[in-house]
């Protein structure tokens, strides 16, 4: 819009000060001119005259000056103050003109439009609090009429959201214009969870359970009453989802106290200074009362102080857990198991205390390899016998006898020659009886634990070289070739050489068997900490679904009916129980009309070290 | 005087398998002996001073092992070779000056034994085994 006032102004101002100096120069000059001339006197009249004319312009131009700037200012003022720029003050000292009465009045104007302002603000800002309060809340007046209300105490009023229920009395909104609990918190100052029903626009009077406090003024006199008020079926309803909640966790530890309590072994969980936390029924029947509240040692062993070796300290020291075995009270042997349980945080908050006894488990696992030795000598001895006798006689009668039948009938030296065979027969049958034997025994020794492995460094070629000398037989028989690929320097593995031996004899074996033509190849690498062997066969290769199976036990049988023979069964679960016993690895790859790869890897000896680092964890829980 | 062999063993056939499979070497005049437990089996050995004994490990009363050590400390028998017969992995750990000569597993094969037994007395078999 601009300043056209004051711009007109200006301009009147600019001219009339312009004429009121050029006027006077030039009427001075002309009359100066004229007198010198000798112009008449009416001519130096009329230049006097503009003299007048310009002294009358220089007063005109001083009354617009003093007029002007105030009205410009003042209309710059509400200019301003239209645009909602409040900041700003004219100073007033007296008021002299009805321009100073303007001025005063617009600072009045303006002092009042602030205060309006933030009186807004405020009142805007405190009802989108309240709005944003899930409680139905509404602030009254000493009369009971409603000053302000939140969203939720319209929306549960049924009332319109904008208006709300501001300007309602009490008696529409309970029914009764002065209620007693009302005057009673005017009196007192507080209400306390008194339940009013409030009537709503339409429909049944709504229970609300509502709270509530007076408002007093600076003389004490109560000025504002505010009401939070809850309806009762959403308070009852969350009542009911907490019983719900609580009786549900109740199942639950019970269900957990239960299946606690079933355990048949002593559980407790522990605290790191040694305090019993839970105890189970278990537990508690072996050692008596309540522990809870107990120190282990105390409970447990009758102690005064931590046991040597205590397993729960090394859990708690290690974070791992651990299992060892005592001997208590003579021949009673008790396994404690000891597990972390680990906070959110990964912190160790308890310890699990897990008691077995193992007596029986081991005096079994006695038994079973006394009796696994002794059936094995029991039976290797006849079978010494057969075969001693069987070969004796064999010898005898080639010896002997076969030189005597040179010249017998023909029927006879058939008959001898099939007597001969058929020993032979007996022979091949009694040494697969002999190893059936032994690798019964191997892996009943295995899998009781009972074999130990002689440990040391093993020279991976010597190994595989060993291991085709010694199949060379079967091979060479059936028309195969062997390949062998080897890296110049191989790390030596750390193992048992003749249980190593054992398992790449009978990979070799198993390859050799199922393989009627082509090559068997052996390579060696390193992987890592670790040393690996394959063993590769051109043969009839493994079916998919037979895949997992091949290293259980008399997964053979099946093969044997069908012709093929000499074999106990057991080879590849021996293979398997004697690599896991050398914490390596062996697995078997296979496609079907193309062969099969059966692997195995041991620890390098060189990295020992590492081995002993990453060493393998028992599990941990987390989360209690 | 005659090479011997002492055979200790308490299975009657395995004896008897033996003294078969040996006997060949009774035409070299060798003079074969049976002891039929540890007990006699060390009395045996004392009274005989065999040049050979084949040892059964398990049997009563004296174990195999234990009549090995008895054997092999006594300076009357230094001259004794020790031969012990075993069950694959039966073999116990012997202290390094008890310890047998050499074992060889049962089932054994009857011509190993009479080739071992002929390079331990030093005799020449006059046929192919």
């Amino acid at each position: 819009m601009g300043a056209r006032g004051p711009a007109l102004a200006g301009r009147v101002y600019r001219a009339l000060a312009i004429f009121a100096i050029a006027a006077p120069i030039v009427g001075a000059i002309a009359m100066w001119l004229l007198v010198a001339a000798g112009a008449p006197p009416w001519l130096a009249g009329a230049a006097l005259g503009l003299v007048m004319a310009g002294a009358a312009g220089a007063v005109g131009a001083f009354f617009v000056r003093r007029v002007a700037r105030p009205i410009r200012q003042v209309v710059r003022r509400i200019e301003d103050v239209a645009q909602g720029r409040l900041d700003g003050h004219f100073d007033v000292p007296e008021v002299e003109d009805e321009l100073d009465a303007l001025k005063q009045s617009l600072n009045e104007m303006t002092a009042y439009l602030l205060v309006a302002r933030e009186a807004r603000v405020d009142r805007h800002f405190l009802q989108n609090v309240m709005d944003a309060m899930p409680d139905a809340l509404v602030v009254l007046d000493a009369n009971g009429v409603v000053e302000l209300a939140n969203r939720r105490f319209s929306e549960q009023l049924g009332l319109d959201a904008e208006i709300g229920a501001v300007g309602q009395g009490l008696g529409t909104l309970v029914g009764v214009r002065m209620p007693p609990w009302y005057r009673t918190l005017l009196e007192s100052g507080v209400l306390t969870r008194e339940v009013i029903g409030f009537t709503p626009k339409q429909g049944q009077p709504i229970s609300m359970v509502t709270s509530g406090a007076l408002v007093r003024d600076a003389d004490g006199k109560p000025t504002w009453v505010v009401l939070v008020a809850r309806d009762r079926r959403e308070i009852d309803e969350l009542n009911q989802e907490l019983r719900d909640a609580n009786s549900r966790l109740a199942d639950s530890e019970r269900f957990f106290q239960n299946l606690f309590d079933a355990m048949d072994d002593p559980i407790t969980v522990l605290a790191p200074d040694g305090d019993i936390l839970q105890a189970n029924r278990a537990a508690r029947a072996m050692f008596g009362g309540n522990l809870v509240g107990q120190k282990c040692y105390r409970a447990f062993r009758m102690r005064d102080g931590v046991c040597d070796g205590c397993p729960a300290l090394e859990t708690y020291a290690t974070r791992r857990s651990t299992s060892v075995e005592h001997r208590v009270f003579g021949n009673a042997i008790t396994r404690i198991s000891t597990y972390p349980l680990l906070g959110k945080n990964g912190e160790i908050r308890a310890i699990i205390n897990h008691k077995r006894d193992v007596t029986k488990e081991r005096q079994l696992e006695d038994l079973k390899a006394g009796f696994l030795a002794g059936v094995s000598h029991e039976l290797r001895t006849p079978l010494t016998s057969l075969m001693g006798f069987n070969k004796l006689n064999l010898r005898r009668l080639t010896r002997y006898v076969q030189p005597l039948l040179s010249e017998a009938p023909h029927k006879v030296r058939v008959a001898f020659q099939k007597i001969l065979d058929d020993m032979q027969v007996m022979e091949t049958e009694g040494a697969r009886l002999g190893r059936l034997v032994n690798d019964v025994l191997d892996l009943s020794k295995l899998e009781a634990g009972k074999l130990t492995l002689q440990m040391g460094e093993v020279d991976v070629a010597s190994l595989v070289n060993g291991a085709i000398a010694a199949t060379s037989a079967l091979w060479r028989d059936k028309g195969l070739t062997m390949a062998c690929d080897l890296p110049n320097r191989m790390p030596a593995a750390w193992g048992d050489g003749d249980r190593l031996s054992q398992v790449l004899v009978n990979l070799l074996s198993n390859a050799i068997k199922f393989t009627d033509t082509g090559t068997i190849e052996v390579t060696g690498r390193v992987e890592g900490n670790e040393v690996r062997i394959d063993v590769r066969d051109s043969g009839s290769g493994i079916p998919p679904d037979e895949l997992p199976h091949v290293f259980e036990k008399f997964r053979q049988v099946d093969e044997m009916r069908q012709g093929r023979q000499n074999g106990t069964g057991l080879g590849l679960p021996i293979c398997r129980e004697l690599i896991r016993l050398h914490e390596g690895r062996i697995w078997v790859d296979s496609v079907l009309g193309e062969g099969s790869t059966f692997s195995f890897t041991v620890l390098r000896a060189d990295r020992l070290d590492e081995f002993e680092r990453s060493i393998r964890e028992r599990p941990s829980f987390v989360g209690y | 005087m005659s090479k011997r062999i002492l055979i200790v063993d308490d299975e009657n056939y395995i004896r008897l398998l033996l003294h078969r499979t040996l006997e060949d070497l009774e035409f070299e005049g060798v003079s074969i002996h049976f002891a039929e437990d540890g007990i006699e089996g060390r009395d045996m050995a004392r009274a005989l001073k065999p040049d050979l004994v084949f040892l059964d490990m398990m049997m009563p009363g004296l174990s195999g092992a234990d009549v090995c050590q008895i054997i092999r400390r006594d300076p009357m028998l230094a001259g004794t070779h020790v031969i012990i017969l075993t069950a694959k992995g039966q073999l116990p750990d012997f202290p390094p000056d008890a310890a047998p000569h050499e074992y060889m597993t049962k089932p054994f094969d009857p011509d190993q034994i009479v080739s071992r037994a002929a390079a331990v007395l030093g005799i020449d078999l006059d046929f192919e085994l």
